[in-house]
């Protein structure tokens, strides 16, 4: 017997109320890339939640840097501020005009140092309880079940969103592209903790006709997502157009 | 009328050691002296209740002393602890006045002992009168362990002379206002303060009391023996003013809480806290203003102090708001035995207008999420601040990367914090720059950069661009695919540094890494990493 459509969307949207348990549904914003805001079941990014994502393991990488000040920047539009928490001298290294190229403008950013890692997860929560930010950026290393949950509960109690930036330890050497069994467990711990995960590693940029280096590239996967599939693009960042492409994968 | 307490403690340094339970000098009934050195022998340098009784006083050597009282106990005497001690407990007298000063040594004490000044000037009615309150201090201190004598005057030097000749059987003397100079006449010349060279020339001139100084000829006196004689009658008469300086900074407003029985629980703490607050924070609304900074005080039954103080960006009246900000620090607190008092000090305050309250009282009145940029806003921004640098300290508070006129990248950004720029919420915070997008800012500069740049080996191609590039010292050296350059910046001029000027290079390696490199000299660095 054929099931109408309508019965298994009315069924998914019944599955959903009862997951936020009774809550108003949370506003969504799109990334600007049809292609993802399909992959993912909300048809866009979920505000009011925790996110995370997490850097390749090869050193000096600026992809997921990029991608969470891109996140940032587009989840907090007419919101409030972004508030990046990090802890004092270890992989302090913010500099403000390269974000600003990123939509991060200096007079939408709030950094905030704690002396250890324990700091960076409280002020993270204090600031996701404000309702007056838009985003909360955190780099931590490990986040672990409780530590997630505390957040989450956070941003859906201040209705901001929040951003855990992750980086794998360094002796996670393998391929991603060639190993897809290689993903993040090892960062993000176990299933079940971010709304959804993100890794990002780069990839050599195509160069333009005058020489030098290319727009940005990419390996976008989204491990993991809440009522979605696991995905994999090929994404480029022109800064001087200021948008974010798919790359069609050969 | 200025009033003024003595404190004196007669056996300090013994009563101290006896306190802790130090082995030889744990029974009171027993003589008891500590040792120093002086001129190679070994002198008493200060002797308990009973000892003195005996006979025993400071600078007897100590072959003397054993030759008096062969069961003498003796040990080391240990001024930095007697030091310590004295200034915890001066801390915790601080629970009947601020303004508490240590007596100077030397001031005519015979070498041991200890004195504490207390200006109880307009607040003895708080604790029952001058009679009660003296009776208190003395009580709870023979509790703590220590013998004192007391006495109050219009001056300090009355005082003293009180406390040390005129006690009662309960070690207590009032000199009621005005009555210092007939009450002073009969008493020796020690009671002035007066070093012993001086009361000896007094005696042979005939004056052996404060009244047969008093009617001596006062400019010959001065030539014969100096202004200190004089200063320290003039002083105790109340002609000379003599300032106390407390040891702690004293807050306009204070606000105190004792305790029938001691507590030691959170709770109940957290609930005197909401008095004290409440109480030290409604009279300001008279005065239009609002606390910025406010310190507990919680003095517990063992005579030790704790104090917390809790700092705001923008004057509050909220109660709520500053109880949450103590909230962490309770929490370290700890009660220790009991705590018997607690005392709330208002140190800063700054203006609170009416109209700023309207806005805020408007604002709070709003549901939902605040509009961006409005002072709702502004002012749940000012206490996540707050609340940030409540836990983190100064380092903690929330800090905006403002661009920074300087030629050297790491120089470019500097950060100021959020609450300097705070005076009114309706100004604070700048409305989002949505007119320029941000691809017209010109992307040549880094997501990440590092305050030190890395040393890097870079071998160079042809017109010097860099051609291989390693990181690090065991890293195979990568080929450079594609680059971008020279962009020259010079080294900042103001600064006194005589570094090279830098030629930076966009490069793009083998596998993708985009970073920021450049040349100082001959050297090559890593200074960036690109997205």
């Amino acid at each position: 017997m054929p099931h109408p459509p309508n019965n298994l969307d009315a069924l998914r949207a019944q599955v959903r109320r009862v997951e936020r348990g009774g809550r108003p549904p949370a506003p969504v914003r799109s990334l600007g890339l049809s292609i993802v805001d399909a992959a993912l079941p909300w048809g866009g990014l979920p505000l009011a939640c925790l996110h995370q994502v997490v850097a390749g393991p090869m050193a000096f990488d600026g992809a997921a840097t990029a991608f969470a000040s891109l996140l940032a920047a587009r989840l907090s539009e007419g919101r409030g501020p972004v508030l990046w928490c990090l802890e004092a001298g270890r992989d302090d290294t913010i500099h403000a005009p390269g974000l600003a190229a990123l939509g991060l403008s200096p007079g939408r950013l709030l950094l905030v140092r704690s002396p250890d890692g324990a700091g960076v997860l409280w002020s993270m929560e204090e600031g996701l309880r404000c309702p007056a930010l838009g985003t909360v950026i955190g780099q931590v290393d490990r986040l672990d079940l409780t530590a997630a949950r505390r957040l989450q509960l956070a941003a859906e109690a201040g209705g901001t969103t929040g951003l855990v930036l992750s980086r794998l330890p360094r002796d996670r050497q393998g391929d991603p592209l060639l190993d897809p069994a290689m993903d993040s467990r090892g960062a993000g711990g176990a299933p079940g903790t971010a709304t959804t995960r993100w890794r990002l590693e780069t990839l050599p940029s195509h160069p333009p006709p005058w020489g030098g280096p290319g727009p940005a590239r990419w390996h976008v996967a989204l491990e993991r997502c809440r009522g979605g599939t696991p995905r994999r693009w090929t994404m480029e960042w022109d800064d001087e157009t200021g948008t974010l492409s798919a790359i069609d994968d050969p | 009328m200025k009033r003024v307490i003595s404190l004196w403690l007669p056996t300090f340094q013994t009563d101290r050691m006896t306190r802790t339970g130090a082995p030889q000098a744990s029974r009171r009934d027993q003589p008891f002296a500590t040792l120093a050195p002086r001129h190679g022998a070994l002198v008493l340098a200060a002797v308990n209740g009973v000892a003195q009784g005996e006979g025993l006083g400071p600078g007897l050597p100590l072959a003397d002393a054993r030759a008096l009282l062969p069961h003498l106990t003796v040990t080391e005497a240990d001024p930095t602890e007697d030091a310590r001690v004295l200034e915890g407990l001066a801390d915790w007298c601080g629970r009947f006045t601020p303004l508490v000063a240590e007596e100077n040594p030397g001031d005519g004490s015979q070498g041991q002992g200890a004195g504490l000044w207390l200006d109880i000037t307009g607040c003895a009615h708080l604790f029952g009168g001058e009679e009660r309150l003296l009776q208190t201090i003395h009580d709870a201190l023979a509790r703590l362990g220590f013998s004192a004598r007391l006495g109050v005057a219009d001056t300090p030097g009355a005082a003293w002379a009180a406390a040390h000749f005129m006690t009662d059987r309960h070690d207590i003397a009032l000199l009621p206002e005005g009555a210092h100079r007939q009450l002073l006449g009969s008493l020796p010349l020690a009671a002035l303060r007066l070093s012993l060279p001086v009361i000896d020339t007094l005696r042979r001139l005939g004056a052996r009391d404060i009244a047969a100084l008093a009617s001596l000829p006062r400019g010959p006196l001065a030539t014969r023996l100096g202004l200190e004689a004089l200063r320290r009658l003039d002083q105790a008469l109340g002609r000379l003013p003599e300032p106390l300086s407390p040891r702690r900074p004293v807050a306009p407003d204070i606000v105190r809480l004792s305790f029938p029985e001691p507590i030691a629980t959170t709770s109940a703490v957290t609930a005197a806290l909401d008095r004290l607050l409440t109480a030290l924070l409604s009279p300001l609304e008279r005065e239009r203003r609002g606390a910025r900074m406010v310190e507990l005080s919680v003095y517990r039954v063992d005579g030790s102090v704790s104090r917390c103080r809790v700092g705001t960006n923008l004057p509050t009246r909220d109660p709520a708001h500053l109880a949450r900000l103590f909230q962490d620090r309770l929490d370290a607190l700890d009660a220790g035995f009991g705590i018997e008092a607690m005392a709330l000090g208002l140190l800063a305050t700054d203006s609170l207008s009416p109209a700023q309250e309207d806005l805020t009282r408007a604002a709070l009145a709003e549901e939902g999420r605040p509009r961006e940029g409005s002072p709702r806003a502004a002012q749940d921004l000012a206490l996540l601040a707050d609340r940030l640098m409540g836990r983190l300290g100064s380092l903690g508070g929330p800090r905006r990367p403002l661009p920074h006129p300087a030629h050297q990248p790491e120089h470019t950004t500097q950060e100021s914090p959020l609450g300097m720029a705070m005076k009114a919420p309706a100004q604070t915070v700048p409305a989002p720059d949505h007119t320029v997008a941000p691809h017209t800012v010109v992307a040549t500069r880094p997501a990440r950069l590092f305050p030190r740049p890395l040393p890097a080996r870079v071998t160079v191609g042809p017109e010097g661009a860099p051609q291989t590039l390693a990181l690090s010292r065991q890293g195979a050296p990568q080929k450079v695919l594609h680059h971008a350059g020279p962009e020259r910046i010079d080294p900042d001029w103001w600064l006194e540094n005589d570094a090279p000027a830098r030629a930076y290079w966009r490069v793009e390696a083998e596998d993708g890494r985009r970073l920021w490199l450049f040349r100082g000299g001959t050297r090559w660095f890593v200074h960036g990493i690109f997205p």
